[in-house]
């Protein structure tokens, strides 16, 4: 029994299997509310939520694995947000070449954004992200206010992504990006990045390229928001620039501090954060009435739960994960013991 | 087709890692390592040739080096050689630049003028001003730091795999997927850290963060991480500084150690000065930039330009 039990702790504790879980959990809760068990709505939300965790998880390298903090992150949503609908509804296209146009669009933007951080660091860097972003929206929006794709022209290898097929197609999306970030991370990428976060000149002198890693750090976060962008027109197909929250500084902050609440170095625990901030409001605060008459209050839940985790716990929810797994196994240790003394 | 000594690097590590592969499973990998190999003789013949030479015995020469910052001379046409196999102290009173001179080497900083020669793994003699500072380690130099910069956030051994960053060939995409190339090449790597933390005996700490550990181990953990790399020319900046007598005199042994089992080249900046004098081949003092003597520890200390930057002239004399 022992070893059975071990070796399903070795199944769990692998990246792969975990992620396989995770979607496989989400699968169902699709397949529940076809079946008329949950309703839409709430699975409509886990899916937006999923969306917004695939841009944190490219934020979680930059700021918990690089050391480099930006603010521009929404900026890079709409760039996503903009090419899909321009690819999908004025060109008709199918999604795949929406997704190649994200890609190329966001890498240049990463490349650029890459340069500049090679030069300005720390703080400045955050507020010239900030003013970046603020370009792009203001540039995003004089091309077209309002951006709506029709959901027939939504299609993936000819199948219509309707909110069911878009919400599987953001299952995957989210499993295949997580994953890939999951093994850069335990690979000579991630070391490279902590060793540039904790001392360059360390990372220097163990010949790693700062400009390389930079470069790739911001390419790979503005890759993550502009496909999340892109999931966004996909999955909810319309949006007003000028009045949605999506590419203002609100999401950009929403995305930071999903990050350090949910520990900054861990992809499961920037999950959770995203799920903490997005989700919690969408998922069970908007049905409750009273925050539904005052909806400032659901901002402020938030922000006291922030406040509450950064104080007690800085490691974020990774940390108290960790925490509540050495004192279970302290528990146990005892129990073990007693038991042992017991029927000595 | 003109290669550069980087890429030659490269592939020679790439080749290095299919003939490792092809002794496991010799059908899979055998074509892979003849194209390897055809590629690194290939940009073998393309490497140029630098055209420096330096003397047979020497491995690094630096030569009028001057390193300005605005108006302030921090180091001021200074020459010196280093001889292969050697442990060379550099000394000095504070301020003296010591440390400029190693930033000037390792190329953190970029010399005013002055060129310094250095032959590396390979055998061919390059000018160090040319190559970029994070470029400098694949020839075999590597330095610590005065004030210890280790990667707290990762555990003792992962600060060692960091140290062995340039010894990965695998891609960004062979990464990204963890394809079995590069798990191979990472059990090639961690278990030559861990021959290196054994040789420093630092095997206990191996999973340990390097965050909370005591000053002493933090050095050795920067000492340790020089040794992953083939070097050639170790550079350290006051290993002794807040260690107590006894490590100190442990240090003196594991620095002998390092260059006897090495076979490397150390180069030094230390302010105690019994360490210098005591394992030491070659001692240069300098003060203000400027070189005041070189020589044995003995004629280094009986020099008097040295004895009065030390200790200031004597208004009698």
């Amino acid at each position: 029994m022992q070893k059975r039990k071990s070796r399903i702790q070795a199944f769990l504790s692998h990246p792969l299997s975990q992620i396989i879980l995770f979607v496989l959990i989400l699968a169902v809760i699709q397949l529940l509310s076809a079946a008329g068990l949950i309703s839409n709505s709430l699975v409509f939300a886990i899916g937006n939520t999923l969306i917004y965790a695939v841009i944190a998880i490219g934020f979680c390298l930059l700021l918990g694995y690089s050391g480099l903090a930006s603010l521009g992150t929404a900026g890079f949503i709409g760039l996503g947000a903009y090419s899909a609908f321009y690819v999908m509804q004025e060109f008709g296209m199918p999604y795949i070449v929406a997704l190649l146009a994200t890609l190329v669009v966001s890498i240049v933007i990463g490349v650029v954004v890459g340069f500049i951080s090679l030069r300005i660091e720390g703080i400045y860097l955050a507020i010239l992200t900030l003013g970046l972003a603020e370009i792009l929206r203001n540039l995003l929006m004089a091309m077209k206010s309002t951006v709506q794709i029709e959901i027939e022209k939504i299609r993936l290898f000819g199948l219509l992504m309707d909110t069911r097929g878009g919400y599987f197609l953001i299952l995957v999306t989210f499993a295949v990006l997580f994953w890939l970030t999951a093994n850069l991370i335990d690979s000579p990428t991630g070391r490279a990045m902590l060793a540039m976060k904790n001392s360059t000149s360390a990372a220097q002198a163990m010949g790693i390229s700062l400009m390389k890693y930079r470069l790739l750090a911001f390419v790979i976060s503005t890759v993550f928001a502009a496909v999340g962008g892109l999931l966004y027109m996909m999955y909810v197909r319309t949006m007003t620039t000028a009045t949605s929250t999506l590419l203002t500084l609100t999401t950009s902050l929403n995305i930071l501090g999903a990050v350090i609440i949910g520990g900054a170095k861990s992809l499961w625990g920037t999950t959770f954060g995203v799920f903490i901030i997005y989700g919690i409001q969408s998922m069970f605060l908007s049905r409750i009435p009273f925050f539904i008459e005052n909806p400032a209050f659901m901002t402020m839940v938030t922000g006291v739960l922030i406040i509450l985790v950064v104080m007690f716990f800085p490691g974020g929810f990774a940390q108290i994960a960790v925490q509540l797994r050495q004192r279970l196994k302290q528990i146990a240790a005892k129990k073990g013991k007693e038991g042992g003394s017991d029927g000595g | 087709m003109a290669a550069s000594y980087v890429q030659v690097d490269r592939l020679r590590r790439k080749a290095q890692l299919y003939e490792s592969l092809t002794d496991q499973d010799s059908r899979r990998w055998e074509g892979k390592l003849r194209t390897a190999r055809a590629k690194l003789e290939r940009a073998q013949a393309g490497l140029q040739a630098t055209g420096l030479t330096l003397p047979e015995d020497v491995v690094l020469k630096v030569q009028d080096l001057c390193m300005y910052f605005g108006g302030i001379r921090a180091v001021d046409g200074l020459s010196f050689q280093v001889k292969k196999g050697e442990i060379f102290g550099l000394i000095g009173p504070n301020g003296a630049g010591k440390t400029t001179v190693f930033n000037c080497i390792t190329q953190f900083y970029k010399p005013t003028s002055g060129t310094i020669c250095f032959e590396n793994k390979s055998g061919q003699v390059v000018d160090l001003n040319r190559e970029k500072v994070h470029d400098v380690i694949l020839h075999g130099i590597v330095r610590t730091f005065q004030n210890v910069e280790v990667v707290r956030e990762v555990t003792v051994l992962e600060n060692l795999l960091i140290a062995g960053h340039r010894q990965y060939t695998s891609n960004l995409i062979q990464q990204a997927l963890h394809l079995p190339i590069l798990k191979r090449e990472e059990q090639l790597i961690r278990e030559r850290a861990l021959q290196v933390l054994d040789f420093m005996g630092l095997t206990g700490y191996k999973d340990w963060y390097a965050m909370g550990l005591p000053y002493g181990v933090l050095k050795k953990i920067e000492i340790a991480r020089t040794l992953m790399c083939d070097p050639q020319l170790i550079i350290l900046d006051e290993p002794a500084a807040g260690l107590n007598d006894t490590e100190t005199a442990e240090l003196a042994g594991l620095i002998r150690n390092i260059q006897k089992e090495y076979r490397c080249t150390i180069l030094l900046v230390e302010h105690d000065m019994g360490l210098v004098m005591d394992i030491c081949h070659t001692v240069c003092a300098i003060s203000f930039g400027r070189l005041l003597a070189i020589g044995t520890p003995a004629q280094v200390q009986a020099d008097p330009g040295v004895q009065s930057a030390y200790l200031g002239v004597s208004e009698e004399v």
